[in-house]
């Protein structure tokens, strides 16, 4: 386990409040009466086998969907109060994802950019700051190369260089290092690690392994929808035996 | 799976593409076969007309730009007559007359009671009678004309300022003929003051020299001699029924602007096409090269991709056609065509459009399947 | 990155179907252009030739539309020389023939009182104008002796009848310099019309300044002429030439065809934008993942195709102008087509063009702006 830098009195930045996900057409329930509270700068891994619903549950404090019942309070404002979603989640949350999702046409600080075209930033001032951005991740030297002249660890750098583009409150990350070796698997996470504690940024990461969570402050196990225990024997969940 | 299905399952599945793909060709296609097929129609009615009649040859006035203006004697009637080869003469004066009801100017043609060119008209059944001579002031109605209009037998008609009065109502195998009316021309003569004038002479030639080359040939000749009593020419010409109305001005206008934009229309719908088929093999570049990698050669790929193009264009043709069949006779029922649009295509006209749609199909297909098919298969194969 | 970079970025990421995009839309707009500039052409000619002839009124017999068929009395211009506030009254009969061995189907033929000050309007280049006497003599435009090969003093064939050339001339217009000009006792002759001519353009003293008063006397001029007889109409030269048979038709013509073209151009961008989108999908979950608003997102796509309208607009006009360059020197066409289209009507092209462009892309905008994010992006 990390150094905790949890801090208990610390406010509440994200309530979950017996929230359930049901799709119609499926008749699935992706998430049943889930019940979370996130605090500000914390750094929370959420874990569980493929189809427990934790990627719902991350679109769901990402503000990509809408719960079905229940309601996910957001410094205290419920979402569903909310009229301008994206613009809310263009200020206040950035992603991460398993497949990095940059545009493929775009260079890497062009790609950074991108969530900016919101903000009141003007044309130069993006592309100073995506610089910035960039060194930061130490890609600064690769700055006009394509994704696909990058490697994968490359690529996720560079995406969360773009999810901090905006200055969010909380960085959410699906599965980040999924499609990476061990190698530069290790190098996104100690970029977490560095955004952590220098920033103090509230961090959430979706994982199957326990190798990813254990990094983080806190672990919160999911199984078929539902908040649960750790288990028992979770070897299973190791990658590295 | 035969090859064919494979294409239409190639097809069918990225329905929203095809489907907009179709949809392009099938529009240029439809304004292509809805334009020549009225184009075709009109030059159909106007030459149905003169030959319904028997009409073998018109005597008109040669080197005009336009024969509206045209004024030749009557008297050179009998001159014509006198030709052995020529059996019947009928004279006859045009002119284009506006009413309120239809926007264009509508044909009034002015026969003389009892000769070939009026007997030839089928007056419809308890709708009056065929103009005889003492109808003065008397007007026949084309059937389209008449419900146009709204005026029935007994009805009054103003024609340039002067009342006339309706004795029929007829009704021809020409939908020209039926968006016309028909007055003696002695009266038609009087109100355009033409008196003793006509715009041209119907001519029937005896049984034995209808579609004799020579015996045309001769009358042509003749009637170009025709002098007048001072010995000047009257400069006349004798067309051909065929020629004739392949001449005329508004057959010549309509062919024109339908292949004008036919010819549009279709540019427009090939590039569509092209683009719609290039970006479909570049898509499925990893899947070609798939194909490819398990053997097939690129003939078979070139062949697959032309086959696609061809099945989509061959769609939209038959969507647009039936596209321009319901939009030609929704158009021919309008007041405003007045028996200038065929309720009907011609299948010529509907050949033409699949032609033209293998055509566009062949520009939107050649090029992507040749690229598409030289692909090298690990190159396809590595493309994300 | 400046967001029309992006836009732009988007558009060269594939050249191909921008490429074609644009050349279909351009072919749209060189018909719109072409057609409507050459039918717009056609009115100004005449419009300028009217104009600059002063005149105000023209005269003719009303009802049949086929207007060279109607005739009026000559010696009616006394009549209406006695009317207050007429200045001129030159009647004239008029005539199409057509030289058919040089491909010349619509060539214009006038006949004029040998003293009629119409005939001074033009500038001779060689030779003169006619007399009295000048029987079976003509002048012709410059552009028509070009067409038919032939020079002073040349014979030509009109009405079976060989004329003699005896003057060449040049005049504002591109339809005078391809016309005829004779005695209009010949024509009467020629046309079996004796005495009659096809109408009078009349010249007033009356200022053209819209004032009340003046509008009045004009009014009272055209009452007073109209009176004179029955089926007698004077209209205004403006009026007149929209109402002329020809120009009516051209530009019943070139608006059919525009709207066919633009229909199908329209298709075409909506068939366009709507693949562009589509392949597209995954792309747009991940911008709105990031932030972007729908707005944002709509104002991409539609950024995108107003780009392309643009395009094919500006190719478009060019290759209109041209064709109407083209045209204006093929012998056939050279005395109808003047080679120029007037910059409004590429005005209206433009926002023909863009027009098009954006009626082709709302949907497509509006689909892909409503995408739901996590769908979006895991698609294939």
């Amino acid at each position: 386990m990390n150094d905790s830098y949890y801090d208990p009195s610390a406010p509440s930045l994200v309530r979950v409040d017996r929230v359930s996900r049901t799709y119609p057409d499926g008749g699935v329930t992706a998430l049943q009466d889930v019940s979370l509270e996130i605090r500000r700068g914390e750094y929370l891994a959420i874990m569980g086998p493929s189809g427990s619903g934790k990627s719902t549950l991350l679109n769901l404090l990402g503000t990509l969907d809408r719960p079905t019942t229940g309601e996910i309070y957001f410094e205290e404002q419920p979402l569903s109060a909310l009229r301008d979603l994206d613009r809310f989640r263009s200020q206040k949350i950035g992603f991460v994802f398993q497949s990095f999702y940059l545009l493929p046409t775009l260079t890497a600080v062009e790609n950074v950019q991108i969530p900016m075209f919101e903000g009141p930033l003007g044309a130069s001032a993006r592309a100073k700051r995506a610089a910035m951005l960039l060194e930061s991740v130490n890609m600064n030297h690769r700055a006009k190369h394509l994704p696909m002249q990058l490697s994968v660890g490359e690529r996720q750098r560079v995406a969360i260089a773009r999810a901090l583009a905006n200055e969010p409150q909380m960085l959410l990350a699906d599965e980040p290092t999924g499609n990476l070796d061990s190698r530069s698997g290790a190098g996104v996470l100690d970029l977490f690690d560095q955004l952590h504690r220098e920033r103090g940024m509230t961090l959430v990461v979706i994982t199957h392994s326990l190798e990813v969570a254990e990094r983080a402050e806190r672990i919160t196990w999911i199984r078929d929808g539902r908040l649960v225990e750790q288990p028992a024997d979770t070897t299973h969940y190791r990658e590295h035996l | 799976m035969q090859f064919i299905s494979f294409i239409a399952k190639n097809v069918l599945r990225r329905k929203v593409r095809s489907a907009l793909t179709g949809v392009g060709v099938a529009v240029a296609i439809a304004a292509v076969v809805a334009l020549l097929g009225v184009s075709r129609g009109f030059e159909e009615s106007s030459r149905s007309m003169l030959k319904d009649r028997g009409v073998d040859i018109v005597v008109i006035r040669g080197g005009l730009g336009q024969q509206n203006t045209a004024r030749i004697d009557e008297s050179i009637g009998q001159k014509i007559a006198a030709l052995p080869e020529v059996d019947k003469v009928a004279p006859v004066l045009i002119d284009r007359v506006k009413f309120q009801e239809t926007t264009v100017p509508v044909p009034v043609t002015g026969y003389s009671p009892g000769s070939f060119a009026i007997e030839n008209l089928h007056i419809l059944p308890e709708n009056g009678h065929n103009l005889t001579a003492g109808d003065k002031d008397g007007v026949m109605l084309g059937a389209i004309l008449s419900r146009n209009l709204g005026k029935k037998v007994g009805d009054k008609v103003t024609i340039e300022a002067r009342p006339f009065s309706v004795v029929g109502v007829f009704q021809g195998k020409s939908m020209v003929e039926n968006g016309g009316a028909v007055a003696r021309l002695i009266d038609l003569q009087k109100l355009m003051d033409r008196v003793a004038q006509v715009s041209e002479f119907q001519v029937v030639l005896k049984g034995e020299f209808k579609e004799n080359e020579d015996a045309l040939k001769r009358v042509q000749d003749r009637v170009k001699t025709f002098t007048d009593p001072s010995g000047k020419p009257y400069g006349l010409e004798a067309q051909t029924t065929e020629d004739y109305v392949n001449k005329s001005n508004e057959v010549r206008l309509s062919q024109a602007m339908a292949w004008m934009t036919s010819a549009i229309a279709l540019i427009i719908g090939a590039v569509g096409m092209l683009n719609t088929m290039i970006m479909s093999v570049l898509e499925r570049t990893q899947e070609i090269g798939i194909l490819r990698a398990i053997g097939w050669r690129k003939i078979r790929v070139m062949r697959m991709i032309l086959w696609e193009s061809f099945a989509l264009s061959l769609a939209g043709a038959a969507v647009g056609t039936l596209a321009a069949l319901v939009l030609t006779r929704a158009l021919s029922r309008l007041p405003a065509a007045n028996g200038l649009v065929e309720p009907s295509v011609s299948p010529t006209v509907i050949g033409i459009g699949f032609l033209m749609s293998l055509l566009v199909g062949l520009i939107g297909g050649a090029y992507p399947a040749f690229r598409g098919a030289s692909l090298a298969p690990t190159e396809a194969l590595r493309y994300e | 990155m400046q967001f029309s970079a992006f836009i732009w970025r988007n558009l060269l990421r594939r050249p191909v179907r921008s490429g074609l995009t644009i050349v279909g839309l351009s072919v749209a707009v060189a018909a719109v252009v072409a057609l409507v500039g050459i039918s717009d052409g056609f009115s100004r000619q005449y419009q300028e030739l009217y104009d600059h002839r002063g005149v105000d009124l023209v005269v003719q017999k009303v009802g049949s539309s086929a207007e060279l068929n109607n005739s009026l009395p000559e010696d009616l211009a006394e009549s209406i020389r006695k009317i207050p506030h007429v200045k001129e009254c030159n009647g004239g009969l008029m005539d199409v023939v057509s030289f058919p061995e040089r491909d010349l189907l619509a060539v214009i033929i006038n006949g004029w009182p040998a003293d009629s000050p119409l005939f001074r309007d033009r500038t001779m280049l060689s030779g003169r104008f006619p007399t009295a006497d000048d029987h079976h003599k003509v002048i012709i435009g410059e552009q028509l002796a070009a067409n038919l090969g032939k020079k002073l003093h040349d014979t030509i064939r009109i009405y079976d009848t060989d004329v003699e050339i005896i003057g060449i001339f040049r005049s504002v217009s591109v339809f005078e310099n391809g016309s005829i000009g004779t005695l209009i006792s010949d024509m009467q002759d020629y046309m079996n019309r004796p005495h009659q001519v096809t109408g009078f353009v009349i010249r007033t003293d009356i200022p053209k300044d819209g004032a009340p008063e003046h509008r009045a006397q004009m009014d009272e001029v055209k009452t007073q002429i109209e009176a004179l007889g029955e089926g007698i109409a004077a209209t205004a030269s403006t009026d007149f030439i929209e109402n002329v048979g020809l120009i009516k038709l051209t530009k019943a013509v070139a608006w059919v065809t525009s709207a066919i073209a633009l229909v199908i151009g329209a298709i075409g961008m909506l068939n366009t934008m709507v693949m562009s989108v589509y392949e597209r999908v995954r792309e747009i979950g991940t911008l709105r993942a990031m932030g972007w608003r729908k707005t944002r997102v709509m104002s991409m796509i539609l950024g995108e195709s107003v780009l392309l309208s643009f395009g094919g607009a500006v190719i478009g006009s060019a290759a209109a102008l041209l064709l109407t360059r083209f045209l204006s020197r093929m012998p056939m066409t050279s005395e109808l087509i003047e080679g120029k289209i007037a910059p409004v009507i590429f005005v209206e092209g433009f926002l023909l063009a863009l027009l098009v462009g954006f009626a082709g892309a709302l949907y497509p905008a509006f689909w892909g702006a409503n995408l739901q994010p996590i769908e979006a992006m895991r698609k294939k």
